[in-house]
Parts: C-alpha cells; structure tokens; sequence
C-alpha cells in the first residue's frame, strides 16, 4: 500500500497545484480542487471501511 | 514500549486539538468578515510579511495565517517522525502523508479564496462552492489527523474487500451524511453572515421566498439534513456499526451521542438567538469534535483481523 499512497498523494498534490496555477484564468481549478479532494475523500474511505485491529 | 513511539503518540494527539483550535479561529476570520484583513494579498499581508499598524480585521487574519503557517511545520514534522518511526505501509505513514497533503491544499484553498477576493461581503456561487471545499478539505484533514492519533497507540492493518457489505454501507453513509450536515452549515453560516435577519419569524419567510438570495434559500436545507443525519447517528452510537458494539460498550460512541444531542441544542439555540459569533464558534467547535468522535468510534469498532 506505501505505493499506492504515495501515487495518491501525488496525484492530488499535482490537482490541487494545478488548480493554484489556474487561479483567475479558468473555473478549471475549482475542479481540479474537486478532483484531488475526491481523490482524498476515495482513499480516506478506503482506509476506514477495510481497517482491522489485530 | 520504545518512548519515541509515545511522544510521536502524545504529539498527534495535541496535533490533533491544535488543528481543531485553528479551524475555529478560521471561522471567526468568516463571521467577523476578516478575511479581506490583508487586502488581496498572499502569502503576504498588505504587501508586508508582518502588517504595520494593523486594524482589527488584519490582525485576526494575520493571527490565522500564523496558526496555519504552524501547522504547516507541525504536520510536517509529523510525516517526517511517522517515517523514522513506522514501518512502510503502516497506517500512520499514510495518514501524516495525507494529513501532509491535506494541509498544503487547504492552504491553497485558503489563497484562492483571498487571490480570488471571495471574502468579506462576497455573496457569490463561486464563493459559497470555495467554502464548500474548504470545509471538507478541513474535515478530511481532521480525519486523517484523527487516524494518526489512534493508529499511532495500536497495532493495525488493512485488508481489502474484506468488510461485510453491510458495514461498509453504514460507514459509508454515515461518513457521508455528517460531511453533507457540515457543508450545508458551512452555507448556512455563510447566509447568516451576509444577509442577517433581524427576528427569527423573518429569517424563516425569507427561506422560503422565492426572491431571496440563493444563499438564503440554501440556508433551510441544513437544520432539514442535520436532523435526519443526527437520527442516523444515535442509531449508529446505540447499535453499533455492523458487527460492532454500541455506545453501552464503547468510549467513542458515548461521546458521539452526547456531542449529536449538545450539537442539536446549540443548533436550535443558534437559529433562535439569530447566529450570533460565539454561537457560531461553538456550533463549528462541536461539529468539529463529533466528526472526530465519529471517525474514533468507526476505528475503534472495526472487525478484528483473523
């Protein structure tokens, strides 16, 4: 899974990068927010639904 | 146990209450209209790293980004010790590099709003959408902080598609219907700021009249939502998640019932009193606490590992 988070964490980092650089030039970067907060929310769940103690 | 692991523990924990006292303090920067408090400037305020002679609403702005700037710091601290600490692919590695993620996009979120001069008596679409993000960006990087805290003291892992459905769909739903009751009272704080009505009789027929502001309008979908989600969430605090014990067995789901039913008080004493800033504050502080007791009470009911 250290991996797979670390893509995630890229892939939102660089959305919400874009959605910076887009400040005032497009409503583009309130979807790139959207889509690298979606990003977060998607694997957030993830983690909470399949956690186990031992 | 070795003591690093209990300070990194102890650390995440008073993170964790930090980050709730930032959160509140950016919803005062809200309701007192500070956040024009640096002009359209950012990082810089009012062109200037510290402000000269700062006016009220500067230096509640400037306090917020400090705190934020802190925190920036702190969670970073929190990644790096959650890589010296624990192994690869263990749950609080994520969670710091999330809480990480988190944190830098809120502070993006928090320059867009100023850049984009969303702030002060900005009644927009685009602001009230801003706000929106904002407040599940915040609510996520509670829960990631959350997470931390708990995993950090245990022994924990993942097992993918394992969940019974039934408790998936529980979880799900009620993750869902708490971050829908924030958003829509993130709007309806919004709506009381702007367009403050001066007795409750008239602040309920202006949500239903069909020429009021669509910040007004949005308004009488929070108390309808918060109410359902606050039924859903005693049923969940008393029976447990599938499978799971409820609050007669468990710490978390206790001080989630409690905090539903308080929260539910002080939301009524806000619509009646007419929003004011402390009532305000407190209604956000609580909502803060139960999305973390909530988060607490999902971990703490999860299956145990075969």
């Amino acid at each position: 899974m250290s991996y797979t988070s670390k893509i995630i964490a890229a892939l939102s980092l660089f959305c919400m990068g874009a959605g910076l650089c887009l400040y005032g030039k497009s409503t583009l970067n309130v979807f790139a927010l959207c889509f690298g907060l979606a990003i977060q929310a998607c694997s957030f769940a993830y983690y909470l639904i399949n956690i186990r103690n031992s | 146990m070795n003591p690093a692991p209990i300070r990194f523990h102890r650390a995440a924990w008073a993170f964790l209450f930090y980050n709730i006292l930032v959160i509140s303090w950016g919803a005062l920067v809200r309701a007192t209209g500070s956040g024009a408090g640096c002009g359209n400037h950012w990082p810089l305020c009012n062109g200037q790293w510290i402000p000269s002679a700062p006016q009220r609403q500067t230096i509640i702005e400037f306090i917020h980004r400090m705190m934020s700037a802190v925190s920036l710091v702190g969670v970073m601290l929190l990644w790096i010790e959650s890589r010296r600490l624990f192994r690869p692919g263990s749950l609080v590695r994520w969670g710091a590099l999330s809480a990480l993620v988190l944190t830098l996009s809120e502070a993006l979120i928090g320059a867009g709003l100023v850049l984009l001069k969303l702030v002060a008596q900005d009644s927009s679409g685009l602001r009230a959408l801003y706000l929106s993000i904002h407040l599940l960006n915040t609510f996520l990087l509670l829960g990631a902080l959350s997470l931390i805290a708990w995993a950090a003291g245990r022994e924990t892992k993942t097992a993918a598609g394992c969940a019974p459905a039934m408790r998936r769909s529980s979880v799900l739903l009620a993750v869902a219907a708490t971050l829908a009751v924030g958003v829509t009272g993130g709007i309806a704080a919004l709506g009381d700021t702007l367009f403050p009505a001066r007795t409750f009789g008239a602040g309920f027929q202006q949500d239903f009249s069909a020429t009021s502001h669509f910040l007004i309008k949005l308004r009488a979908f929070h108390p309808i939502l918060a109410i359902l989600t606050a039924l859903m969430l005693v049923y969940r605090s008393l029976k447990g998640f599938y499978g799971s014990a409820g609050s007669v067995d468990n710490v978390w789901g206790t001080a989630l019932l409690a905090t539903v039913i308080l929260q539910l008080l002080v939301g009524v004493w806000n619509l009646t009193a007419l929003a004011p800033v402390t009532l305000q504050l407190l209604h956000l502080l609580l909502a803060d606490l139960l999305w973390v007791f909530l988060i607490f009470f999902i971990l703490d009911s999860a299956p145990t590992s075969a």
